[in-house]
């Protein structure tokens, strides 16, 4: 039997370190949703991968019980883990904080694909290679 | 507790939401929220993405704020005409306090009955016992365990099939409610660890409402002296793997070691873990999605 939604949140945190604070704890309390047990829910599902960003989309029921579903983090997360660094460049035109290579590019697109609208693959490649120009990132043949 | 955070509201493009994210977990070094809606529906599948959203992030109310948000606002300025908005608005600033969500959701929290005699009440619900019956008082604050979570329930019912004569040790305590529930079922040491301070300072104000007297310490488990007649663990699979010979040398000839935390799916990759402790799988029970096993020690 469907169950009557009441309240859709997306949010994007660290994983395996979910706690009630801020964004989880204001977000999940408006809904009446029991805070601790999303947290500890979703650290057993995003263990093995603690810290990097994940987003995570959780669905609120009218009996206040809720389901959630984790997706692929965001492409800047992906290419900076990609390539080991902390944050990209302020200054991305002028200041490049690394180098990206096509086939880091394609490994990322292909990770990234279930949740792009990308019409194909070397659609997803040109999407990262964009973001990663943005971060000041360089893409090497 | 009366904190406050500052909740930091920035309208842009759609297409612009992860770029503006990630410079946002890095600025407040913590998650974000992008989409809250309250709804009424069956389905999501004919809800549409709005063109435009809203990205919040939290940040401590102090001196830095300001110049936080100066390259808040200089970020979208730069970024947003690429994504078609020439001229973003500014972000909003609203103070939020921490007892508004941290509260708010109790109501829905009521008294629960676990196992024969355990029942568990929170301090602000009225509740009359029945005679024999365990009452635990419990304000979960900001720690894990409120008793209505599988994986506290599956180890409650297990301790009290048990009965506890002897010692107990409860190991990543929480809100400190399975170490007061041995207490409760006449354990006559309890001794409850956990990393977190703050998780063993709301454990130890519960105790002090319940009248329940355990030791309560950040000690880690290696460097807690003796052995148990039961040792409880409701942490995670993962955890319970990475500790098992920690547990398994807490655990007196005889005693029994509960572990609970454990997906269903993640129960074949705990048993593998204890495989070569030299323990004995006594019993698995489940309940939902979570599995809880228990363990004995030979003679």
């Amino acid at each position: 039997m469907a169950k009557k939604i009441t309240g859709y949140i997306k949010l994007q945190i660290p994983a395996g370190k979910a706690n009630p604070s801020p964004p989880i704890g204001p977000a999940l309390g408006q809904h009446g949703v029991n805070i601790m047990e999303f947290c500890k829910a979703f650290n057993a599902k995003t263990q093995g991968d603690e810290g990097t960003i994940t987003p995570v989309v959780i669905t609120v029921y009218a009996d206040r019980s809720f389901s959630f579903i984790t997706k692929v983090p965001p492409m800047s997360v992906l290419i900076k883990k990609a390539i080991g660094i902390e944050s990209g460049s302020s200054v991305p035109n002028k200041n490049k904080v690394g180098k990206l290579t096509a086939e880091q590019v394609k490994e990322i697109a292909v990770k990234k694909m279930p949740d792009m609208n990308a019409a194909s693959l070397e659609a997803a490649m040109r999407s990262v290679e964009g973001t990663a120009r943005s971060m000041g990132v360089e893409i090497v043949q | 507790m009366d904190k406050t955070w500052a909740e930091v509201a920035c309208e842009v493009p759609a297409a612009m939401v992860d770029l503006l994210a990630d410079f946002l977990v890095e600025l407040s070094g913590n998650g974000v929220s992008i989409d809250n809606l309250e709804l009424d529906t069956f389905s999501l599948d004919t809800m549409d993405e709005a063109p435009v959203k809203t990205v919040r992030a939290y940040f401590t109310p102090d001196d830095e704020l300001e110049g936080k948000l100066d390259a808040l606002i200089r970020f979208i300025q730069e970024h947003a005409p690429a994504y078609g908005d020439a001229a973003p608005a500014p972000p909003t600033v609203t103070t939020i306090r921490e007892e508004d969500w941290a509260t708010g959701w109790r109501q829905h929290f009521a008294p629960t009955r676990i196992g024969r005699k355990l029942v568990i009440k929170p301090t602000w619900e009225p509740f009359s016992p029945e005679p024999g019956d365990l009452v635990i008082e419990l304000d979960p604050g900001m720690a894990f365990g409120t008793g209505t979570h599988p994986t506290t329930r599956l180890c409650l019912e297990a301790l009290e099939k048990l009965g506890t004569a002897g010692d107990v040790l409860d190991v990543g305590t929480g809100s400190g409610i399975l170490a007061m529930a041995a207490v409760k079922l006449g354990a006559q040491r309890v001794v409850g660890t956990d990393i977190d301070p703050d998780a063993v300072a709301v454990a130890r104000e519960n105790c002090a409402m319940n009248g329940v007297t355990a030791e309560l310490v950040t000690t880690p488990l290696a460097d807690i002296p003796g052995q148990f007649a039961v040792v409880l663990a409701n942490i995670l699979a993962e955890d319970l793997v990475r500790m098992a010979a920690d547990l398994t040398a807490k655990v007196a000839p005889g005693g029994f070691l509960i572990l609970s935390g454990i997906l269903v799916e993640r129960e074949s990759y705990v048993i593998d873990g204890f495989a070569s402790t030299g323990l004995t799988l006594a019993e698995t029970t489940r309940e939902g999605e979570w599995s809880c096993l228990l363990y004995r020690a030979g003679q």
